[in-house]
């Protein structure tokens, strides 16, 4: 038997195959979701304020936010920054709890013989050094958690310090660390958060475009040639894919390279390097930056993806969308109207099926009908790259049950 | 002689993230008061503004004032919601500059922690909110001047003077002056407690002593207790901070509030409500006469009754409220009146035409003020000599754009301008030229 020829894998490439691509209008659509109510930059803000807040102190979230440096990330005054990196913050906070001294800074009021009033500067005793002034900040806040740990940072930094390392650089990387790890709960919790947002959009486009998953399969079943075009089509974005991910993983070790080449320039002057490769090397990575920049405008990505799933769609005849002679508009035309719609029909298996399904449904077909919807509208809703992994999956499962060609001909 | 700088004494610089999730239950509005969550959230949004203010534009095509209302209600939430607090000082200023660049703007905080029962997820502490404000103070020393926000139920006696000590006696040294970061103190009874609560009596001596003046809200209407317990809150006899040997006006405004809270109690306008009906409930925080037994304890404190009590009790308008015929029955003086009363028996009471000014556009509102202005103390001096301009930034964009404000006040009060918004304030921040 030649397992590449199997129906059964050929139907399953052929739907995988089509929920993968509506499964990128799943993706587009929760991706306007997210950047049209600023979904990333919420919730980040609602994350760093969980993490900064202090009721026995501060909101150092608030605060934090309000950090000229990060102030400044906002792209527009309620468009919050999408992303903060361990540095930028690790550097804001430590400046806001050391700005807490600063701004704490004594005055008192002299009432002058004449009823006048006068305020005057108590004697100046803000140190210079910031780590020292950190310290203040955190010995002037009310005993609670957050003051624990920022004192716990305090001490780590001091006991690790050397030669190579000062307080602060020490300092930050332990806030860094805490940030970052932090930050990979964070990224777990708005996956949680994303899935229901898939799992409605999955629903809008297993809606809009009518995809019933049982009559897909039916159909898959029985139409040969809509099934070899889906897995032709199916292959050759596999094929693709491939292409893609090597080119990444290109780019990728390229501009490790060019780091790589870069700090070893910065640290050591008696090092050598072949400055002329470096520069080479940068060049072609800030041409690779530079498209990348312009290619992530996320509208225009979407706008581009959008347009050639749709295109996609419409290519390859996939028997789903609205229209007044397929189900469930067709259950609504007159019985004269329905007898016209599939004489011209080749395939007498499937016309008869369809023919059955469009024009004279029983209960069983509407039952399965709203069945087919639920299963689309969950189906979609696993996102793109999930069915983009199977379909590669199953592709290779095909593939390697492929007899070559020289053999076949020697069997046959 | 060097002219004194102009200063609006009167403006709110808090913005969305300071206020409690359910603050828009401040709005008398049943619906609004049913879901405010829901109704905030909707607001939040840009594009949900921009619809309503399409969809008002169409319902309204004939009726152009009803469509500007809606205009101007929005406009007040496109500051609250979106800005941060130095965003919102600086739409002010913009403004106030035009006037003298040394302007001076008093940015009044308020305690919200305690506005509602209930604990509020988006809503930061009031500590956060003023390290906020002392940001804007470090950026404009010069120019602006935040009262500190007190509630009895934050901090009380010893505990609240050390704690507001932090804000008084903490400051920053530019140009050769040094400005304390917060200038007086606000106070905001309608949110729920007595002006005359016990709890605050060190706060008054230590704001004698040290000559902090003192702005606090009266009026009828404005932000309220939201919460679902206002009965707690008001005892039939609550405790009051009394002089050492009471006088009879003491006694009197004491016995009146009694009667006040007892009669409210009839009506039973003291009952809790799960949507935050309280309205007429915290009329009895905001009442003047609750400061009789302040400035007759604390002769030399300076205390602002701002908003003159409110154009409603500037001319009276009851006859379109049933509930404030009511009431008229048995406190039949308007606000407006009682505050100018009190300002001709203790000299240091100063009020302010903010809000208000925003019907000096209505004669009735406008001659009951020149009059008041003109009504003379009992050491013979003008009232107006203790009238300070404020605009009440940014609860006015309701009414009013801020630069017609101002534009409406230099109109109709240019006899008292020089005095409104120049000496009286300088008199009254006692604050480093």
């Amino acid at each position: 038997m030649n397992f590449a020829d199997n129906n059964i894998l050929l139907i399953l490439i052929s739907l995988v195959f089509i929920y993968a691509v509506l499964s990128i209008l799943v993706s587009i659509l929760t991706e306007w979701w997210n950047a049209y109510f600023k979904e990333r930059g919420i919730f980040l803000k609602d994350s760093i304020y969980k993490l900064l807040k202090d009721p026995l102190n501060k909101d150092y979230g608030y605060l934090f936010y309000n950090h000229v440096t990060i102030a400044g990330l906002k792209s527009a005054p309620d468009r919050d920054p999408h992303y903060i990196s361990g540095t930028m913050f690790a550097e804001a906070l430590i400046d806001i709890i050391a700005q807490q001294v600063v701004n704490n800074q004594k005055v008192k009021l002299v009432i002058n013989a004449d009823g006048t009033r006068e305020y005057q500067m108590e004697s100046n005793t803000i140190p210079n050094d910031i780590m020292e002034r950190f310290q203040l900040g955190v010995s002037g806040m009310n005993t609670s958690p957050f003051a624990d740990l920022l004192q716990s940072f305090i001490d780590k930094s001091r006991s690790g310090a050397s030669e190579n390392k000062n307080h602060y650089d020490l300092l930050k990387s332990h806030i860094e660390k805490w940030y970052n790890d932090y930050m990979d709960r964070v990224s777990g919790w708005y996956k949680t958060k994303q899935r229901k947002k898939f799992i409605i959009a999955g629903f809008i486009v297993a809606i809009a475009l009518n995809v019933d998953s049982l009559n897909l399969l039916k159909v898959l079943s029985m139409d040969g040639d809509l099934r070899t075009r889906l897995v032709a089509s199916a292959e050759q974005t596999v094929d693709n894919m491939k292409r893609d991910s090597t080119a990444l993983d290109n780019s990728s070790n390229m501009m490790k390279t060019v780091f790589i080449e870069r700090d070893n320039l910065q640290k050591s002057s008696a090092f050598q390097v072949d400055t002329t490769k470096v520069q080479e090397l940068l060049c072609q990575f800030n041409k690779l930056d530079s498209t990348r920049r312009v290619n992530n405008v996320t509208a225009m990505k979407n706008i581009k993806k959008l347009d050639s799933t749709l295109a996609l769609v419409s290519e390859l005849n996939i028997p789903i969308g609205w229209s007044r002679s397929s189900a469930p508009l067709s259950w609504f035309r007159s019985s004269g109207e329905k007898a016209t719609i599939l004489s011209s029909s080749q395939n007498p298996g499937l016309a008869s099926y369809l023919n059955a399904r469009n024009n004279h449904p029983d209960g069983w077909d509407i039952f399965s009908y709203f069945v087919g919807i639920i299963i689309s509208g969950i189906s979609l809703s696993f996102g793109a790259p999930f069915w983009f992994d199977i379909l590669a999956k199953f592709v290779n499962i095909r593939r390697s049950g492929k007899i070559p060609e020289g053999n076949q001909s020697t069997k046959s | 002689m060097e002219q004194l700088p102009f200063s609006n004494v009167h403006t709110h610089v808090f913005n969305s993230e300071c206020v409690p999730d359910n603050f828009l239950r401040i709005l008398p509005n049943k619906t609004v008061r049913r879901m405010p969550k829901a109704i905030k959230a909707l607001l939040d949004t840009k594009w949900s503004r921009a619809t309503i203010v399409a969809l008002s534009k169409i319902s309204a095509k004939k009726d152009s004032n009803k469509r500007n209302s809606f205009d101007k209600y929005i406009a007040f939430l496109e500051v609250a919601t979106q800005r941060k607090q130095l965003d919102v000082f600086e739409l002010e200023f913009e403004v106030a500059r035009q006037y003298d660049s040394q302007v001076r703007i008093v940015g009044l905080t308020m305690n919200m922690d305690f506005m509602d029962n209930r604990t509020s997820r988006r809503q930061i502490t009031f500590e956060s909110q003023l390290e906020a404000v002392k940001d804007i103070k470090r950026y404009y020393p010069k120019n602006f001047f935040p009262f500190l926000g007190i509630d009895p139920r934050h901090k009380s006696g010893a505990d609240l003077v050390n704690w507001s000590k932090a804000y008084f006696e903490t400051g920053l040294w530019t140009d050769g002056k040094v400005f304390p970061y917060f200038s007086g103190i606000k106070l905001y009874p309608a949110l729920g407690f007595f002006p005359f609560d016990p709890r605050l009596d060190e706060l008054y001596a230590y704001a004698e002593t040290n000559q902090l003046p003192v702005i606090t809200h009266v009026t009828r209407v404005g932000s309220q207790y939201i919460g679902t317990r206002i009965s707690e809150l008001i005892p039939m006899k609550p405790n009051m901070l009394l002089p050492g040997n009471p006088s009879e006006r003491v006694l009197t405004a004491q016995e009146n509030t009694y009667n006040r809270i007892r009669i409210y109690a009839e009506q039973k306008w003291i009952e809790d409500s799960k949507i935050g009906n309280n309205d007429k409930a915290c009329d009895l925080f905001t009442h003047p006469e609750n400061y009789i037994p302040i400035v007759e304890k604390y002769p030399k404190l300076k205390i602002c009754l701002a908003h003159m009590g409110g154009s409603n009790e500037i001319v009276d308008n009851s006859k379109d409220d049933p509930d404030l015929q009511q009431i008229r029955r048995f406190d039949s003086q308007l606000w407006c009146d009682r505050i100018r009363d009190m300002m001709v028996r203790y000299p240091n009471l100063y009020t302010d035409i903010s809000y208000t000014l925003s019907d000096l556009d209505n004669p009735e509102v406008l001659a009951a003020i020149l009059r008041f202005m003109n009504t003379p103390d009992d050491r013979g001096e003008l009232l107006a000599k203790r009238v300070l301009f404020g605009t009440d930034f940014f609860m006015t964009e309701q009414e009013k754009r801020e630069s017609d404000l101002y534009k409406l006040a230099m109109k109709e009060l240019a006899a008292f301008n020089d005095l409104i918004t120049r000496q009286n304030p300088a008199e009254f921040l006692r604050q480093p030229l």
